[in-house]
């Protein structure tokens, strides 16, 4: 078991290694630079004129002159070796600071999101499965498929509208006014949760539809299986049949997609946050890249991504431990 | 910055401006107010050389820097080396604020402090100037980031304003009441009589929105669309808010095509007076009037002076080919010798290729729906454009470096305050580096005597020169009415602007427990949007 | 039916190709059939959009701004008429809301003609026609009401759903070609360049998908043309689904690699490339065409989310993205709901594959029982 923790986080390095590499080159793509922005945003507004040269001094300054791999080998090197991810150009401040409560805002929605997916989508799929081609089976089908099918933007503002006119909730953001710089507390938890309950719903619809269907597939195979009649034969009594063998496994698959459900979730995010006005990382990532402030853009990016290898980890490790099926050597 | 002066006096040619202050008059730390913090903010930061390698263009003239002198603690004289008639409307309007706490800034300041390096590096910085700009941010501006924002400030600087700035970060700001703002009500009870106020960050409109008609907003006009208007109307009573409709000036859209773009095959066409007039007549203004703006305004064509503010832009001018003509448009292409040999509905240039005109636009230059009309109308006589929305950030950078096609805006700067002061809407470029108008190497061709830059025609060299006239006489003068009629005459027969409409209206929303609240009379950019602006004097209905 | 009808269908069933069998399972599953028509019915609309509504796509109507669904009707207060017909609408500016209002006149009849003549256009290059399936004898007919700037929103949302789903099935294609040939070197070689490539799909899988695509649009030359920025799209949305794709490809090809078949073709001096296209693949065609369809809902979103954000097509393009990009404020949820159409052609279109997809994948696997 230790060895097999040892080659995932090996591969983990190495996968964030290469993510790191591409992360960099993606903040490369966009034409022009900050020292180019930031000339005719600052240096134009004082009334002077920029000269090619002025540009050149602030491409020094940010420390943009250098070519691209010198310019990695110091960005990730800062980032690795005193977990120091650079400067903001356009907020002047460290991007440490930037980020700050935006990660655990951000984890939280993540967090908030996976639980209700699982909460709604592994007993309703179990459900869907045992009740298979009934009424309930198809409409829930139906209503977990809308899910997917409606844009999550559009989702969203409706949602948000909708909370407004029915629960007079305060709108946007992840916290009312009155808790935003209070201590943490027990009321001011409650105040988080209730504002992170349409963004939650919002990403959690479409990935319960997937979860659904993959648990209610797995939840069929299963059910065909001998040991269920078997069991069924001895005169287990039906729902702890279902809960003992067919339900354990069809978990399983839901497990090994952790990772992947998170990335739905990261690439929904952003869009969604922009949406509801959310104060987390995506909306900086859409805001920052557009402004060329690439070190925060691409700390965002590599941290995010860096959530998702992680999931990923720990559903192996989730997997290996739940099924022991799965060969542990394997790849 | 209102009220700070007690009087002022212009010596006969408008070369020397004494202010007198007020006794008494404090910083909101307690400290005194004295002219010593306006010469200090001019002598000591203006123009010191390390803060400003080259010093800001709008404080000097003709490059040459005033004098700023404190004759007593009371008393400050600025001495000028040209007349400049307009300086007070600029100090005056202006968001630039000419005084700085000299007793805050001195600790870091090297010229009053010399261990002031020492203390910078103490905080990680490699200069004083890094520490100084901390607090000032660099310019005048008040909307940089603020050194709360920036972190590691542990101080407040000091204000003449009614609130005081005190916490910060990118989801709002809050400010407390400043107990030694100068002014009090009949009663002789202090001013403001609002405790503290927060300025919340929504930075998704439909959110704004939202908490608008849910009444969750005490005060909101900028960045409200016209378009919004029924919504906000019928949610009125609903929301607990009024919705006014404020007039505002300088909001007229405008098109200018970059008659010095690097192109040549662009560039000699938008040089032919006859493509401005064409693309200007090709426009239907009454349905974008009807469409866009609510049918609030009127057709105007881009003047260099907002025709309510100042006497010498007539109607002759705000009506100069604004007419929708799209058959007179054609013809006066066909006449260039943009003809559509293909068939394919888009005219060529002359060696073939069609000409499609790439058109940026930033949300913040004005409704982008009449950009896709415009779209829409130019098609119509062959002419094509590829839009595209960009960050206003990214506009500004191409406009600098004169990179775009087709630059579009809101013609600000032109009321008569404004343009009593300051020269550049009335020629190349049009405009400055926030609404970029046209002929950038026309203007960069002046600024370095011929040096470099592209020469323009005679029309623009006697357009400078009138400029430069008309910023050395009193404004209002007869002689001012005339040199600026001139101006308005060279420029409705160019066109080097495209106005499409005028004098439109803003919306304004305003919690209705907000007491001695009184509608803004103007919204323009020239007087920062909010005229008169007295939150001093608000107070909410029913005790906070 | 008669008794030897049995072996007749047995006969038939066992003499008939894996592609036959399919089909008839498809035939019945009755989910998939209709997600089926529906798709074909959409992509009829939409290829004949200019046939198929009154308007171009920029068409503006001053007198009928953001107006509600006009529905034709048979009957009104003066009596009942075989031709359907709507009625004259006057257009007044309210003074209170400026909104302006269009006040439906009962005494006025317009009546729904066919095969109209209109705008002209040009069908897909090939002829010009100004012939239109239907219109009004006076003024303007909008089934699905009119959006801020008076444009038909019928008229829109059948342009967007052939840009839409054009988008969709090239992009689909892309990535289908691009799995095929990712997934088939790593599954066919092995080894390190199976490894290198495994590593190659496990990074782009797990970077976000929308930053991905930011960073990749972000990138196209600003002065594209709108044609070119759809081309690109496409290409764009067609990464999004090869990592999957190949993946699966892959782990075909390395089990299918060792059976005797493939062994045989080798040695009878096969190319790699023949082996791979004429031996390996058609014999998990079925499942790969299952894949292919449940990734068109993705690229169908992926492009209603880039275009959302500005990072997509823009105006005077005209998408679903785009469509619903103007309908997402407050304004229409509260006074122009119907601004929200063409997002159930979005759910309906989404709808439509996956059921497909999920038909396909039951009747092309050959373990389900034949009921």
């Amino acid at each position: 078991m230790i060895s097999f923790v040892l080659q995932r986080l090996a591969g983990l390095i190495v996968t964030m290694f290469f993510v790191s590499v591409m992360v960099f080159v993606i903040m490369e793509l966009p034409p022009g630079d900050y020292a180019e922005r930031y000339a005719f945003r600052k240096l134009a507004a004082t009334g002077t004129q920029v000269t090619e040269a002025d540009i050149d001094t602030l491409r020094v300054r940010f420390g943009l002159d250098e070519p691209a791999p010198v310019r990695y080998v110091n960005w990730i090197s800062g980032i690795v070796l005193r977990g120091d991810f650079g400067q903001s150009f356009a907020f002047e401040t460290s991007v440490n600071k930037l980020i700050g409560d935006r990660i655990w805002l951000t984890l939280a929605l993540l967090f908030a999101t996976l639980f209700l997916t699982y909460l709604i989508s592994i007993p309703i799929g179990i459900y869907a499965a045992v009740r298979r081609q009934s009424v309930a089976d198809y409409s829930l089908t139906i209503f977990s498929y809308l899910g997917l099918a409606l844009p999550n933007f559009l989702l969203a503002l409706v949602l948000l509208y909708l909370s407004v006119k029915i629960f007079d909730s305060s709108i946007g953001g992840l916290f009312s006014p009155a808790y935003i710089d209070a201590p943490w507390c027990l009321a001011k938890l409650g105040d988080l949760l209730q504002h992170l309950f349409v963004p939650a719903i919002v990403l959690a619809w479409s990935a319960t539809a997937f979860q659904l269907q993959t648990v209610r597939a797995t939840m069929l195979d299963e059910l065909n299986k001998l040991s269920v009649t078997a069991a069924r034969a001895r005169g287990l009594p039906e729902w702890k049949l279902i809960l003992k063998y067919p339900a354990r496994l069809a978990i399983n698959p839901v497990v090994s997609s952790i990772g992947f459900d998170g990335n739905r979730v990261f690439s929904e995010l952003p869009i969604v946050a922009v949406v509801l006005a959310l104060p987390e990382m995506g909306e900086l990532l859409l805001k920052s890249f557009i402004d060329l402030d690439t070190n925060v853009a691409g700390a965002l990016l590599l941290l995010l991504t860096l959530f998702i290898v992680v999931m990923n980890f720990v559903s192996d490790i989730l997997l290996a431990l739940l099924d022991p099926r799965i060969k542990l050597e394997g790849g | 910055m209102p009220n700070i002066a007690k009087s002022w006096e212009w010596n006969d040619d408008f070369t020397e401006l004494t202010f007198h202050l007020r006794e008494g008059h404090k910083w909101s730390d307690g400290a005194p107010f004295t002219a010593a913090d306006v010469a200090f903010w001019y002598n000591d930061i203006i123009l010191n050389e390390e803060m400003f390698p080259n010093t800001p263009g709008l404080w000097t003239w003709d490059g040459e820097p005033a004098t700023v002198e404190a004759l007593d603690d009371l008393t400050v004289k600025f001495t000028l080396p040209k007349p400049a008639p307009g300086l007070l409307n600029r100090f005056a309007v202006g968001f630039t604020q000419p005084f700085q706490p000299k007793h805050f800034y001195e600790q870091f300041h090297i010229g009053y402090n010399p261990d002031a390096n020492a203390l910078a590096q103490e905080r990680g910085m490699e200069s004083w100037v890094d520490l100084i700009n901390l607090y000032h941010g660099g310019s005048d501006w008040k909307d940089t980031p603020s050194p709360l924002l920036k972190g590691g400030a542990d101080n407040v600087v000091p204000t003449l304003e009614a609130f005081i700035l005190v916490a910060e970060s990118d989801k709002g700001r809050t400010f407390v009441a400043n107990p030694y703002f100068h002014m009090v009500d009949t009663a002789g009870n202090q001013l403001p009589y609002i405790n503290e106020l927060e300025e919340k960050y929504v930075p998704e409109q439909e959110v704004r929105n939202l908490k608008i008609v849910n009444g969750e907003v005490d005060l909101k006009a900028q960045n409200l669309f016209l378009s919004d208007f029924p919504l906000y109307k019928d949610n009125e009573s609903n929301g607990g808010f009024n919705v006014h409709l404020t007039p505002t000036l300088g909001n007229t859209l405008y098109y200018s095509f970059n008659t010095t773009h690097p192109d040549p095959k662009f560039a000699d066409v938008f040089n032919d007076v006859r493509f401005r007039q064409a693309m200007s007549m090709a426009i239907n203004r009454d349905e974008i009037l009807d469409l866009v703006y609510l049918g609030q305004g009127r057709p105007v064509q881009a003047t260099p002076a907002e025709p309510r503010t100042v006497a010498f832009v007539t109607d002759e001018h705000t009506n100069a080919y604004i007419q929708y003509d799209p058959e007179a448009a054609a013809a006066l292409l066909d006449e260039m010798g943009l003809k559509d040999s293909d068939g394919d509905g888009v005219r060529e240039f002359a060696d073939g290729s069609p000409i499609n005109i790439q058109h940026f636009y930033s949300n913040q230059g004005g409704p982008v729906q009449i950009h896709e009309l415009v779209r829409g109308y130019w098609e119509d006589v062959g002419i094509q454009l590829s839009q595209r929305e960009i960050s206003t950030d990214e506009y500004r950078t191409k406009a600098g470096a004169n990179d775009l096609l087709v630059t579009s805006w809101l013609d600000r700067n032109r009321s008569a305050p404004a343009i009593s002061q300051e020269n550049f809407m009335f020629k190349p470029p049009f405009g400055d580096r926030w609404q970029p108008g046209t002929g950038f190497e026309w203007a960069v061709w002046s600024d370095t005597d011929g040096a470099q830059g592209v020469e323009p025609p005679d029309s623009i060299k006697t357009l400078g020169d009138l400029a430069d006239q008309f910023l050395l006489v009193p404004l209002g003068s007869e002689e001012s009415n005339r040199i600026g009629g001139e101006i308005a005459d060279i420029h409705a027969e160019n066109l080097w602007k495209i106005g499409v409409v005028g004098d439109t209206v803003a919306p304004l929303v305003v919690n209705q427990d907000i007491g001695n609240f009184k509608p803004y009379t103007v919204s323009t950019f020239d007087y920062y949007f909010a005229y008169p602006f007295r939150p001093q004097q608000w107070y909410f209905k029913g005790g906070n | 039916m008669s008794d030897n009808t049995p072996t007749e269908r047995d006969n038939k069933y066992y003499t008939a190709s894996q592609w036959q069998l399919i089909w008839w399972r498809f035939l019945r599953h009755r989910p998939a059939m209709t997600g089926g028509i529906v798709l074909l019915m959409m992509a009829f609309w939409g290829l004949f959009a200019d046939f198929m509504t009154p308007y171009s796509g920029t068409n503006r109507d001053r007198d009928y701004v953001l107006g509600p669904p006009q529905i034709p009707q048979f009957w009104d207060h003066n009596g009942f008429s075989v031709r359907p017909f709507l009625h004259g609408v006057k257009t007044e500016r309210d003074p209170e809301t400026l909104r302006k209002i269009a006040v439906p006149d009962p005494e006025t009849r317009r009546y729904v003609e066919f095969f109209v003549r209109g705008e002209s256009y040009s069908f897909l290059g090939l002829f010009e026609s100004d012939r239109h399936l239907f219109g009004v004898s006076e003024g303007k007919i909008h089934l699905f009401g009119t959006d801020d700037l008076g444009r038909d929103l019928y008229s829109r949302t059948a342009f967007a759903t052939a840009t839409s789903m054009s988008i969709g099935v090239i992009g689909v294609v892309l990535s289908f070609v691009l799995a095929l040939i990712i997934g088939g070197i790593a599954g066919y070689w092995g080894g390190y360049i199976d490894y290198g490539i495994q590593r190659l799909t496990e990074i782009v899988r797990v970077i976000p998908v929308i930053p991905l695509f930011m960073g990749l649009t972000a990138a196209f030359p600003q002065n594209w043309t709108n044609i070119q920025v759809y081309l690109a799209m496409t290409l764009v949305l067609g990464l999004i689904g090869w990592p999957t794709l190949a993946r699966r490809v892959r782990s075909h090809l390395l089990t299918q690699r060792n059976e005797d078949y493939v062994l045989a073709a080798e040695l009878s001096g096969a190319s790699p490339r023949r082996v791979i296209g004429r031996h390996l693949l058609p014999s998990f065609t079925s499942y790969i065409i299952v894949d292919l369809v449940i990734t068109f809902p993705y690229v169908i979103l992926s492009e209603t989310a880039l275009s959302f954000i500005g990072l997509g097509l823009r105006p005077p393009s005209i998408s679903w993205g785009l469509l619903l990009q103007g309908a997402q404020n407050v304004r229409s949820i509260e006074q122009a709901p119907w601004m929200f159409i063409p997002a159930i052609f979005v759910v309906i279109a989404v709808l439509a594959f996956t059921v497909l997809g999920d038909g396909l994948r039951d009747a092309a696997d050959p373990y389900q029982v034949s009921n």
